[in-house]
């Protein structure tokens, strides 16, 4: 016999409690428009059920993860890095206009790693070498990328209009990419989605089996006792923060991509990257519980345009609303056991 | 040593104590702002335009004459407001992010009462319309306050996310519920009753009663901050919660409150930018405003008379880069960059460090 409270704190029951509540909510939404809602339930189940959405779904939440897994290592090491939506913004202008002009999408993804990297420079000497409030020099860095990406579209590419840029192709495997719904599900996508799958096991066996990520976390854990077994902490959160910017500003590069049409537009990262923060918390500060979090934003994402395509009878202002209220329900139901590094966005004083 | 503690109590967020000089709260941001409009002068060399050009444009644009100023003055109003609330929930260490979602909640009340209803008398349609605006906006900021203390989830990222609620919340309702009758395609709220509009406060000019209102509040936030308990709790929140709590201090309830204060002031530029102006409702008809005024407030390092002049530089680049960018043929978007460099600059100089090399400069100075 499980009581109930025990019954509710199941990371199983609540996954599903989540998942009821989203469908619960898109019904609610559905019924303002005043169409029958079963029939709509029926078509959201069957759009739920074809490959190309999980395709969609995995493609939209590409960027977010690889933004995540960037704000991890940041945050692990105790410097809160709400900057990352500057970073991919940035990154993905960066993306957008190295692979322009050098014709190749690594160059675009090398261009955007080293712009997200300054950009964490910048984040690292306001908040480690400044002690700047965390959170204070994140605002103003998100306000910076607005402008400077906007500024700088504007003058490359007055003249010239939109633009597609070379983008990575679609990869095709023998016999997988060919298999009966997975194949479409899983195994058609570009390079970039299957490395950023990859970053996952790399990255939990870093932070978790080597010596410097156990530093890493040591750092943000508690500073002063790292400090004292002789860890330069300021060092490893620069390191830190700088890794965060690169990999952040790489999820710039997978958003050009998952624009689908290789380009860029102003604000093309609209809050996502204070999504891929929350992702981070609610998936529990590791890498596997951020990337869970990043797809069920790529879920709603991918819900939210197909079901636009399907020609549901709702207006598309509020299926654009979907994934932001489904993150919203998500941090409701995640935030309260979760538990991040102690230090977090406290800045390290040695003299103290 | 009760240095050393006393500077662990007070968490290098707020850029509070400057050189102990009764003109630094003022001085940093200008200093800041000269720093940035160099470095821009710089970035406009680099790109081969001339700054004395531009900047005079600027000026003509933002202050040049009557209309013009009167025109910056009414854009100063919405980030005067949104600034003064964002200025006070930051102090109360509630990072509150979403003014944007707020306003716009604001401007939906204040259209859906002052758009209809025109058996109301007219001043009394208007009041009621404001409040309307004052409510929403802080109902609106209490759900991410609310959420924050019953599941903890972070503020910052749920103002956010209502923020893009907002926006599509209001889209929804100008192409859908409140969409003006008739066949036409443009998304587009019904008009305001003609009485409910704010009076001019001078005949044929942009300015009006907003502006009191907006002056109005800086004024009650000064007062509240530095001269009533309630601004003192909210200080000591900001600063310190578990102090705040051991001292008696209901944290919670203080957050709260500074998290509906700052959403009905909020609300209120919302009711300015539709009551004041606009007349109608218009899909992202103030994109920016909210977000514009985090970065009002932080450079004006959160105190209230400097809320004001911040807004009104703000506002000043804004209209001026039209007219920059009209003679001196230069991107609008360039005077944002000189906006963002400001801040940067008055963060790096109130920051913990700097204030540690300045205090330690100070006191060599006194030995001396």
């Amino acid at each position: 016999m499980v009581n109930i409270s025990q019954f509710l704190r199941r990371s199983g029951t609540r996954n599903a409690i989540i998942i009821i509540l989203a469908i619960l909510i898109i019904g609610v939404i559905l019924q303002v428009a005043n169409e029958s809602t079963r029939t709509i339930l029926d078509g959201i189940l069957s759009i739920l059920l074809t490959p190309e959405f999980v395709k969609a779904a995995l493609i939209a939440a590409t960027p977010l993860l690889l933004a995540a897994l960037g704000g991890l290592i940041s945050e692990l090491s105790g410097v809160l890095n709400m900057a990352l939506e500057s970073m991919m913004l940035i990154g993905a202008f960066v993306a957008y206009t190295a692979a322009d002009h050098g014709g190749n999408p690594w160059a675009g993804l090398l261009a955007a790693a080293i712009a997200g990297m300054l950009i964490g420079l910048v984040h690292a000497i306001f908040t480690i070498y400044l002690r700047c409030s965390q959170v204070v020099v994140a605002v103003a860095l998100n306000l910076f990328a607005l402008a400077s990406t906007a500024l700088s579209f504007r003058i490359l590419y007055i003249q010239t209009g939109f633009v597609s840029a070379p983008g990575f192709e679609a990869l095709r495997f023998p016999v997988l990419s060919d298999l009966p719904y997975f194949g479409i599900a899983f195994f058609q996508h570009n390079i970039l989605i299957y490395l950023s799958l990859l970053l996952i096991p790399v990255m939990w066996f870093v932070l978790y089996k080597t010596s410097w990520g156990l530093t890493l976390r040591s750092v943000g854990e508690h500073p002063m006792a790292a400090s004292t077994v002789g860890i330069n902490v300021t060092r490893v959160r620069y390191i830190a923060v700088l890794l965060s910017g690169a990999i952040a500003g790489m999820s710039g590069s997978a958003l050009v991509s998952a624009s689908g049409i290789n380009a860029f537009q102003e604000n093309l990262s609209a809050g996502r990257g204070f999504i891929a923060f929350a992702a981070v918390i609610f998936g529990r500060y590791n890498p596997i519980g951020a990337f869970l979090g990043t797809i069920l934003f790529g879920l709603g994402d991918a819900l939210q345009i197909r079901l636009q395509a399907y020609g549901v009878d709702v207006p598309y202002q509020l299926l654009l609303m979907l994934p932001y209220v489904i993150t919203m329900i998500a941090l409701i139901f995640f935030m309260r056991n979760a538990r991040g590094p102690a230090a977090s966005g406290t800045p390290f004083n040695e003299e103290e | 040593m009760s240095e050393d503690t006393n500077e662990k109590l007070v968490p290098p967020v707020k850029p509070k104590a400057r050189f102990n000089l009764p003109l630094a709260s003022i001085g940093l941001p200008l200093l800041s702002i000269v720093i940035a409009i160099l470095i821009g002068a710089v970035i406009m060399v680099l790109m081969g335009y001339d700054p004395i050009n531009a900047y005079s444009a600027l000026w003509q644009g933002s202050f040049g004459n009557l209309v013009q100023s009167s025109e910056t003055i009414k854009t100063a109003v919405p980030l005067l407001l949104c600034g003064l609330g964002i200025a006070f929930a930051f102090q109360s260490g509630a990072f509150n992010i979403g003014a944007v979602g707020q306003m716009y909640a604001g401007a939906l009340a204040a259209i859906i009462v002052a758009g209809q209803f025109p058996q109301i008398p007219g001043p009394l349609h208007m009041i009621l319309a404001t409040l309307a605006a004052f409510v929403a906006g802080g109902l609106w900021a209490l759900v991410p306050a609310l959420l924050k203390i019953y599941s903890g989830s972070n503020e910052i990222i749920s103002t956010i996310l209502l923020n893009y609620i907002g926006i599509y919340l209001v889209d929804y309702m100008v192409s859908g519920p409140i969409k003006i009758g008739g066949h036409s395609d443009a998304p587009t709220s019904f008009p305001v009753v003609a009485d409910t509009m704010y009076p001019k406060l001078i005949p044929h000019t942009a300015l009006h009663i907003g502006l009191v209102i907006a002056l109005t509040a800086m004024v009650i936030v000064f007062f509240i901050m530095h001269y009533t308990t309630a601004g003192q709790k909210v200080r000591i929140v900001g600063l310190n919660r578990v102090a705040a709590s051991h001292a008696g201090i209901r944290a919670n309830q203080v957050f709260l409150l500074a998290f509906f204060f700052s959403g009905t002031l909020a609300g209120l530029a919302g009711a300015c930018e539709i009551l004041g102006y606009q007349t109608r409702l218009i899909s992202g008809f103030a994109p920016t405003t909210g977000y514009d005024a985090i970065a009002v407030a932080l450079l004006a390092g959160f105190e209230p008379f400097v809320v004001g002049l911040s807004a009104l530089f703000f506002a000043g680049l804004q209209t001026g880069a039209v007219a920059m960018e009209a003679i001196a043929k230069l991107p609008a978007q360039l005077v944002d960059l000189v906006r963002v460099l400001a801040i940067l600059a008055v963060l790096a100089a109130s920051s913990p460090r700097i204030l540690e090399i300045a205090r330690r400069l100070q006191g060599e100075d006194r030995k001396w």
